[in-house]
């Protein structure tokens, strides 16, 4: 029977050329908009249901639930896309456990977010252009986990940096949109020169990028057998440096210390991509790649030491920071770059299961707090800060209570899925295979009471508190990339050029106040009204649309987690596609506390960190502040947190001041000028001064050249001597 | 007592060098002529105690009776016979062409070209006009065609040499 | 018997001296005759190797040299006083056009 996995991928791309070509396809802006916002969620959801046939008619009944079929229904998966020499990457998508599940996650959460989507961007202008780059995300990402080898990984991996840098940047005409996105870019491809190091490596051990492939010639099956392409052992030192540059790539690519940065900053862009990239999707590539590695780091302890050290830190790292943001959207960020981190801990003790469980609560309830907290944001017509909401718990109930349960199943309240999917983390941190476990479990207990506090502080300074602003007399932030002018001119028909120049120079008056390292509001300037006249607005419940998808995602954040996860039904689904600790060198040590006594640790650590931040926002209900402004703007461990542990001061020092200079003054004025160009012009110059020398021969005196025949006979008269004699040894 | 042949070769070689650097180190150019046919006639002497009777009979006829007569008519022409204007480029020239002269006849004086194995044949009718004639005429040989080629050659000659020096063409 | 050798070296001397003529003197037309007393050089070395080897072949290039050296020094006095028709001096440094 054919397979129709093909469908699953390609759906997406039909949605992204459609929304592409709208602009010909239909004349009229609004039923543009209309036919995108039909299109754009509905060939995400068909992929969704596409899985879940392929998922029950190729997978399951499949031997070890693993196929390979081709990305071109009618080719053979082995049609090679490149074969040069000796290098062959084909077509083919791999369809097993771990693919399905993030091909489910992709196209079934990514769905309702484009349903949210069409609610939340449907007042934009360039909504058609917002969902063709949604689209093409989907794409992308599902090349990225149903690609059988390393090279469509790869075209994936890159492609949602790309869709990334597109849709944070959507709104241009701010430069610091802008330079959010090249932030975001220029530090995942930073990633990616380990990753594609890693890849090098990879072929020279194992003459293959293919994950698996017939006869056991894949990589993972190599790697399973312990051998390499030779067939001779593989060599301990050259697996570490395979999953070491790996694991930098995931590093940029799931903003993990010390390629973290660019994930606050990609909070500039609009929320739904916030919640599909930074918090579901993309940033879970690089989790997702070290699980589909799994063969090969369960055979290097280093490198599983370094992933875990690197994902506790980051862990910590980003639960410190996001006690001291403002803005509603900016905690959310740092929450996802510590949830990561526990992720990683999970890989990093050899437990990749709990990681990739961890991976689909994530999604869930993150997606929720995300699209929540937007829909919070279109409530408060634009605006995000914390210091000036308040008190919409009465105002918006709905909201509220969907992000209450977003809330708590983040912080691990028992019973809902983030409760189940840390304490699996946590107890196999415990039991971590390279000892230090006591210590990863305390750093973790510690970062999931400061995850408790931060979220519900979340959770008071935006609904609980008393109101900070007037309902009624609301501003509106809108974001548009076109004044109201312009709009009005467009619609009129008008074409307006030089829009984006004119944008620039208006709000640069305003950004330029904001630095890089901003603390206090994140890119956000006030901006003009659009057309509907919305200075004193109030607040109101978000459409349909938004609301949906949310009422579903808090439904999947409550079940999920109790449905998969002690039933074992996850670990069972995912056992084919993740390598056992058992194969490598180390093996699974001891957790500290038994399982029961672990649950109910997290739980009085959940209960603990949300009762706390209950307690110190109720006492402050009138201003929402715990901590009054002198105490905060001197109380040095504060200042140090809000500057993000001093990560983006010492990077903007290092590579852009000191690197500029660098660039300045010594690779273009001393290696380019002087060097370079300088052996160049000494090249003509030797030629000039050699000809000076060599043109006093033409002295134009016949005589002289005469003698110079003359000279020449001579010379070989004595050439035709010597030879004569040595020929004839007189 | 070296043979008779030996010594005339001897005074005959003399006058044809004396006579030679004359040429050259004479500073009116009629008087350097005038040594250049002494050198001509005595090339002729030596060429018939080569037996080679024609060559010499032509040598003087075309060499110092033709050649020779052209060039005076030109240096009269040119009005040459006051010694001309001395303008100095520098003595490097004339002195690395006589360390170079002198180079150059050392190391062919000592080649081992110069020594050829066997000895000179005596053929007494080797230079006669009827040889010569033989040898010219003869269909069989190759040298009646470049013979005939001569003339065109003398004649593109008489033509070159009108329209170098004609004052209008 | 004169041995062949010697007339080789003789020639030789007047070749060596019409070369070094050549190369000093400055009056175009003197430098033609030494032009002409290396052909006359090459013409005794043509007739003494033919009479050492008994071939007739040695005399035939001497009467072609001859032939030609006529031709060219015909025209090459015409050029000789086309060139120096116009000039006040003959010096032959005079025509240096092709100085760098």
């Amino acid at each position: 029977m054919p397979s129709y996995a093909w469908l699953i991928v390609w759906l997406p791309l039909l949605g992204f050329v459609h929304n592409a070509a709208a602009g010909f396809l239909y004349k009229n802006l609004a039923t543009r908009k209309k036919a995108v916002s039909y299109v754009a969620p509905g060939v995400v959801l068909l992929g969704f249901a596409a899985t879940l046939f392929v998922l029950m008619t190729e997978v399951l009944p499949a031997p070890d639930h693993r196929a390979i079929v081709p990305l071109i229904p009618g080719l053979s998966p082995e049609t090679p896309w490149l074969s040069v020499g000796g290098f062959k990457a084909n077509f083919g998508l791999l369809l097993d456990p771990l693919s399905m599940l993030m091909a489910m996650v992709v196209t079934g959460i990514g769905g309702l977010i484009h349903i949210y989507a069409t609610g939340y961007m449907a007042e934009d202008r360039e909504q058609p252009r917002f969902f063709t780059y949604f689209n093409l995300f989907i794409f992308m990402m599902l090349l990225l986990v149903l690609g059988s080898n390393f090279l469509m990984l790869f075209v994936g991996w890159e492609g949602v940096g790309t869709c990334s840098y597109l849709l944070i940047s959507f709104w241009y005409t701010d430069t610091n949109n802008a330079k959010a996105g090249n932030k975001a870019f220029i530090v995942n491809r930073i990633g990616d020169v380990g990753f594609a190091l890693g890849m090098m490596a990879i072929w020279s051990t194992f003459g293959t990028l293919s994950f698996f492939a017939d006869k056991g010639a894949g990589v993972m099956q190599m790697a399973a057998r312990h051998v390499d392409v030779l067939g001779q052992p593989l060599v301990p030192a050259m697996v570490t440096v395979i999953c070491v540059c790996l694991f930098v790539g995931a590093m940029g690519k799931s903003a993990q210390i010390p390629l973290w940065v660019w994930l606050p900053d990609a909070m500039a862009g609009p929320t739904p991509v916030s919640a599909l990239i930074h918090a579901a999707t993309m940033v879970t590539a690089g989790v997702v790649m070290l699980t589909r590695c799994s063969w090969l780091f369960v055979q290097s302890p280093h490198a599983l030491q370094l992933v875990g050290w690197v994902g506790i830190a980051t862990a910590f790292v980003g639960a410190t920071i996001g006690l001291v943001q403002n803005d509603i959207k900016r905690v959310l960020a740092f929450s996802t770059v510590s949830q990561l981190g526990y992720m990683f801990l999970a890989c990093g003790v050899g437990q990749f299961t709990f990681g990739m469980f961890h991976v689909l609560t994530h999604a869930c309830f993150k997606a929720l707090l995300f699209l929540g907290s937007g829909a919070v944001i279109h409530s408060m017509m634009g605006e995000q800060d914390m210091r000036k909401m308040g008190g919409l718990k009465k105002l918006i109930p709905r909201t509220c209570a969907l992000m209450f349960i977003g809330t708590y199943a983040i912080a691990g309240f028992p019973l809902l899925s983030g409760f189940f999917s840390k304490d699996e983390i946590l107890s196999s941190a415990s039991a971590s295979p390279w000892g230090n476990g006591v210590l990863l479990y305390a750093v973790g207990l510690i970062t999931a009471f400061m995850t408790a506090f931060y979220m519900n502080r979340l959770m008071h300074k935006t609904f609980y508190t008393d109101a900070r602003f007037v309902d009624g007399e609301l501003h509106a932030h809108t974001h548009s990339n076109f004044t109201a002018e312009e709009e009005q001119a467009l619609d009129a028909g008008v074409h307006s050029a030089d829009h984006a120049a004119h944008r620039d120079t208006d709000d640069h008056a305003l950004v330029a106040a904001h630095s890089d390292t901003d603390h206090t509001n994140d890119a956000h300037t006030a901006m003009d009204d659009h057309g509907h006249g919305h200075s004193g607005g109030s607040v109101h419940e978000s459409p349909p649309s938004m609301m949906f998808p949310l009422y579903v995602l808090a439904a999947l954040s409550v079940v999920v987690g109790f449905v998969l996860g002690p039933t074992k039904i996850f670990e069972k689904f995912l056992e084919p596609s993740v390598a056992n600790l058992s194969l490598g060198p180390l093996a699974k040590g001891e957790p500290i506390v038994t399982e029961q006594m672990g649950w109910i640790i997290s739980s009085i650590v959940a209960i603990a960190g949300l009762g706390f931040a209950y307690l110190v926002y109720t006492r402050a209900k009138a201003t929402g502040e715990a901590l009054s402004e002198p105490v905060k703007a001197k109380n040095p461990i504060i200042r140090f947190l809000v500057a993000k542990w001093g990560f983006d001061i010492v990077y903007n020092y290092v590579f852009i001041t000191l690197g500029g200079k660098f660039a300045d003054k010594v690779l273009w004025k001393y290696v380019d000028v002087r060097l370079i160009d300088g052996s160049v012009n000494a090249l003509a110059g030797l030629v000039g001064a050699m000809s000076n020398a060599f043109k006093r021969v033409q002295t134009g005196y016949v005589r002289n050249y005469a003698l110079g025949i003359f000279l020449g006979v001579v010379v070989l008269l004595i050439g035709l001597l010597a030879q004569w004699t040595v020929l004839n040894g007189r | 007592m070296p043979s008779a042949s030996l010594i005339t070769f001897f005074i005959l070689a003399a006058i044809a060098v004396i006579s030679a650097l004359l040429v050259v180190v004479n500073v009116n150019p009629v008087r350097s002529a005038l040594s250049l046919v002494v050198t001509f006639l005595t090339v002729a002497a030596l060429y018939i105690t080569l037996e080679a009777q024609f060559i010499a009979a032509v040598q003087i006829i075309v060499y110092a009776g033709a050649i020779m007569v052209l060039f005076l008519f030109v240096i009269m022409l040119l009005n040459l016979s006051a010694p001309t204007a001395v303008r100095e480029t520098g003595k490097l020239q004339p002195r690395v062409a006589t360390v170079l002269g002198v180079v150059f006849i050392t190391l062919l004086s000592v080649s081992p070209l110069i020594t050829l194995p066997g000895t000179p044949r005596q053929m007494t009718d080797i230079g006669t006009v009827r040889t010569i004639g033989l040898y010219l005429y003869s269909p069989q040989l190759p040298w009646l065609f470049p013979f005939e080629i001569t003339s065109i050659l003398l004649l593109v000659a008489v033509i070159g040499a009108i329209v170098m020096a004609k004052r209008r063409i | 018997m004169v041995p062949t050798s010697y007339y080789m070296v003789l020639a030789g001397i007047l070749f060596t001296i019409g070369v070094i003529g050549v190369l000093v003197k400055r009056n175009p037309i003197v430098i033609f005759m030494c032009i002409e007393l290396m052909l006359n050089a090459a013409n005794l070395t043509f007739v003494a190797l033919g009479k050492h080897f008994g071939q007739v072949n040695g005399q035939m290039y001497v009467i072609f040299a001859l032939a030609v050296a006529a031709a060219e020094v015909s025209v090459g006095l015409g050029i000789i006083v086309a060139i120096f028709r116009s000039k006040e001096t003959i010096n032959i440094d005079e025509v240096n056009l092709m100085k760098f």
